[in-house]
């Protein structure tokens, strides 16, 4: 064999490792591709197995939707209740005083009390508010896509407040996340009277 | 197999000065590619640590990054200030637990200069929930106190009780002087690693008192109000540069946010501090990966050349390697010593990188964490770099095989009796 | 035990992809303790059949013994380590690895053959040892031992490689023109000195030279163009 046949054929397998080293090294994260009001379809379509998080029989985590967390008797959409919407024009002030109403309700809205204790597990989407290094250790988990950014805040009790025991690494602001833990259903605020949710996670998984 | 690894080494020890080359070139851009790993998982864990425990960050009515680059990690001067009278309308909000607000702008001696009240040492935390801890002294109670960060008082060598000068401008070298009004420093804070040990801090009254003489940032002609007089003036703030809020309920704080950038009176922005900072790291991420891609394509040129050197130098070699045939190393012999000079060389080559990053990192260290606030650790590497730094090791003995596999051909082509 | 060393019956090599290229050897015997002088020019198939004694090469047709063992069934790599296990080679230059000393060289085969260095060790106390004293009979004393081999002239390049052929007791050495690149007085004086180590040992030599006038050195000498016949083929 030739001199510079010889070369090439090493130049052409080593291109191919760089490559390979590149690909190994440059995790693209596969970004799911979600528009804003997105959700998650609370079983995954996929075979178990492979993707939901494992779960233990002596502790098992009962699956539940976000439409569990509003009580059966509340509706959301109350203050919009004798309004016909496709009647008005943008800009009328019964719309905007409707629309105020919602907010408002959306605040304070009621908790599920049966929940307080569960052992639950719920897919959602997580907003970081606490990191240790860059692990996340605390978080909000909503219902959709965009919740923080482009539509008006979910009602309260379609809010988690999520501690981990263990932070968690490479978290970031609207992955999808399942959490598996014990759920606290009760007052938050004291002063104020608020309820809410909160959710000691025992397992985090990611969402496929 | 000892064996084997004496003879790897014999022969490599032979042929040092061009090894040597090839494996200080390996050296190299080991270096460039853990740098750029070490730095960029630090800068994530620098940043992430500079606040935390706070709900809201709220100022002027910029972009979310802007906002926490310069209220948060102090990088780059403020675009716009905020109300006084927002602050009070926040601060009572019902949801609202605690807010603290800060006023930059001002310097000394080339460190910043921040109003604030002593709220802020109560709320405000950094890292996992740490507090600001003071290694002597205390918050300011009189207009005219001084709280400084370690470095500030290290660099300057600065001791509670002691005068200080303040600037107005965040220049370097104050172009103005308040030098009629010297402030003592009243307490000296414990080391964070963040940018508060190079801050000075003062009261919101004191910072309206700085400027009481001055319009637009310059001192009135033939106006001067002495320090003891100042005190009779009306010093209540009119402006502040941001507001860190503490809320009741964490999971209300999208209300607020809301409540917040809809505000009537002025316009504001109110930002999750971890959602900001994602927004900040995604933008970041493709610098960073283009960097990334940079090192990683320089550590496959010196393995290139690594292999090209070996498999330069086989010609000469033939003799070596038929007389070792004939004392009885085989072809699969033959290509594992060249398969263990390269690892050897490859080896070799990645731990001098290593010790030169860490050289480096000594240097840059206090470089990095003045102007960019980050904090660089020197001796240890995150478990990234050790991955990355066991892939080029492991791709250096793969690539290795070329030569081997080149010298196994050789040798049992020439049998015992070379072509030369 | 059989005092046959070397047998060797209607061998027939052929290089592969060389029409005509061919070796032809009815029969060749060698016993223990003989020392055979193989007289022929280069080009004449003395390579080739150095080669096939060595192990390197297989015959196509014929019957290839060396020892009693039948190294046409062998596989190359145990071709390889029987070779290493019990014949030591000799070449005419360049035997030696550059970058090692003197003493590293000679007991380099004892490093792949377990048998040889089993022997040598029966006998010293180490590997070194066995090696100095080796070194010493064929007359190179102790201080050469440390010294790197670029040092020493031709001629004492030679007596070293002889070392290393000698090394742990093969039975049998192949040596292809080693006093080639000597002077004449030097030649006599190797000769001597490996023709007595192998009288002492009782190693059967295989010596192979152009130069006719050694071979009264030897108790039996043939030609090579009676011995085999070459045929190089329409070239």
């Amino acid at each position: 064999m030739t001199f510079p046949s010889r070369l090439k054929r090493s130049h052409r397998f080593i291109a191919v490792l760089v490559v390979g080293l590149l690909t190994i090294n440059l995790q693209t994260v596969a970004a799911a591709d979600y528009g804003v009001g997105d959700r998650l379809t609370s079983s995954p379509s996929k075979s178990v197995g492979k993707t939901a998080p494992p779960t233990n029989s002596a502790t098992s985590y009962k699956e539940v939707t976000w439409d569990a967390l509003m009580p059966k008797n509340w509706d959301p959409m109350a203050p919009l209740k004798g309004l016909k919407l496709d009647h008005l024009k943008d800009g009328d002030p019964r719309a905007i005083e409707a629309l105020e109403k919602i907010r408002e309700a959306w605040n304070d809205a009621p908790i599920e009390p049966t929940l307080n204790g569960a052992r639950i597990r719920i897919p959602g989407f997580v907003i970081p508010l606490e990191r240790v290094g860059d692990k996340v250790k605390e978080f909000l988990l909503v219902p959709y896509f965009g919740a923080c950014i482009h539509t008006p805040p979910p009602p309260s009790n379609q809010i988690i407040h999520v501690t981990v025991s263990k932070p968690i690494s490479g978290m970031r602001t609207m992955d999808t996340m399942w959490v598996n833990g014990v759920m606290h259903a009760g007052k938050v605020d004291t002063e104020m009277g608020q309820a809410g949710y909160q959710l000691k996670a025992e397992t985090v998984a990611p969402y496929k | 197999m000892r064996s084997l690894f004496f003879l790897a080494f014999a022969s490599a020890w032979n042929r040092r000065t061009t090894l040597g080359l090839m494996a200080i070139s390996i050296a190299l851009s080991v270096m460039l590619l853990l740098g750029v790993e070490q730095l960029r998982t630090q800068a994530r864990e620098s940043f992430s640590q500079s606040i935390s425990g706070t709900d809201l960050v709220v100022g002027a009515r910029t972009s979310p990054i802007q906002l926490m680059l310069y209220a948060v990690f102090r990088l780059g001067d403020a675009t716009h200030n905020i109300r006084w009278s927002s602050y009070q309308t926040l601060s009572q909000h019902p949801s609202v637990s605690w807010a603290v607000p800060i006023s930059l702008g001002d310097s000394h001696r080339g460190f910043a200069v921040i109003g604030t009240t002593t709220d802020y040492f109560e709320y405000f935390r950094y890292a996992d929930r740490r507090l600001l801890a003071f290694s002597s002294g205390k918050p300011f109670a009189d207009i005219f106190d001084a709280v400084v960060g370690a470095d500030v008082a290290q660099q300057l060598g600065y001791q509670l009780g002691d005068s200080i000068i303040l600037n107005h401008g965040a220049g370097g070298m104050g172009l103005s002087d308040h030098a009629d009004k010297p402030f003592k420093v009243s307490g000296i804070l414990k080391r964070t690693g963040l940018s508060v040990d190079r801050s000075v801090h003062i009261s919101l009254e004191a910072i309206e008192a700085i400027h009481l003489d001055w319009q637009g940032g310059a001192p009135m002609p033939g106006l001067s109000i002495p320090a003891e007089y100042v005190r009779k003036f009306d010093l209540v703030p009119k402006e502040i540069t941001a507001i860190f809020i503490g809320l009741k309920s964490r999971a209300g704080v999208f209300q607020m946010q809301r409540y917040i950038n809809q505000y009537k009176t002025e316009p504001l922005l109110a930002v999750l501090p971890g959602v900001a900072l994602d927004e900040l790291w995604s933008i970041v991420s493709i610098v960073e990966r283009s960097l990334l891609a940079i090192s990683v394509l320089v550590v496959g040129v010196g393995l290139s050349g690594l292999v090209a050197v070996v498999l330069a130098g086989l010609g000469e070699r033939r003799r070596e390697l038929a007389v070792l045939r004939s004392v009885g190393a085989g072809p699969g012999v033959v290509f594992m010593l060249l398969a263990i000079e390269g690892l050897m060389v490859v080896v070799l080559g990645s731990l001098m990188g290593l010790l030169g990053l860490m050289v480096l990192s000594v240097f840059a260290a206090p470089i990095l964490e003045t102007h960019l606030g980050i904090s660089l650790a020197t001796w240890t590497l995150s478990a990234e770099s050790w991955q990355l730094l066991l892939t080029v090791m492991v791709t250096g003995f793969l690539v290795s095989l070329i030569p081997g596999y080149r010298a196994y051909r050789i040798s049992l082509a020439d049998g015992l009796t070379p072509r030369l | 035990m059989s005092q046959t060393v070397i047998d060797i019956q209607n061998l027939i090599f052929q290089w592969p992809g060389r029409e005509g290229f061919r070796l032809s050897i009815p029969h060749f015997q060698v016993d223990r303790g003989e020392r055979v002088f193989l007289q022929g020019a280069s080009g004449s198939g003395k390579s080739t059949l150095l080669s096939l004694l060595g192990g390197v090469l297989v015959p196509q047709q014929g019957q290839l013994q060396v020892l009693n063992t039948d190294l046409m069934t062998m596989s190359s790599s145990e071709r390889d380590r029987f070779r290493v296990d019990h014949v030591g080679l000799l070449f005419q230059q360049f035997n030696l690895v550059p970058y090692l000393s003197v003493r590293e060289n000679v007991i380099l085969p004892c490093r792949f053959s377990q048998r040889r260095r089993g022997k040598a060790l029966e006998s010293a106390n180490s590997l070194e040892q066995s090696a100095d004293r080796l070194l010493g009979q064929l007359g190179l004393d102790p201080t050469y031992s440390q010294q790197r081999v670029t040092s020493l002239s031709v001629g004492q390049q030679q007596r070293v490689a002889a070392a290393r052929a000698l090394m742990g007791h093969p039975e049998l050495i192949i040596a292809d023109e080693p006093t080639s690149s000597l002077d004449a007085d030097r030649q006599s004086e190797f000769l001597d000195v490996l023709l007595g180590r192998c009288n002492e040992e009782g190693v059967t030599l295989i010596f192979v030279s152009h130069d006719q006038r050694l071979a009264h050195h030897f108790n039996r000498s043939i030609n090579l163009n009676e011995l085999c016949s070459f045929n190089a083929g329409s070239v």
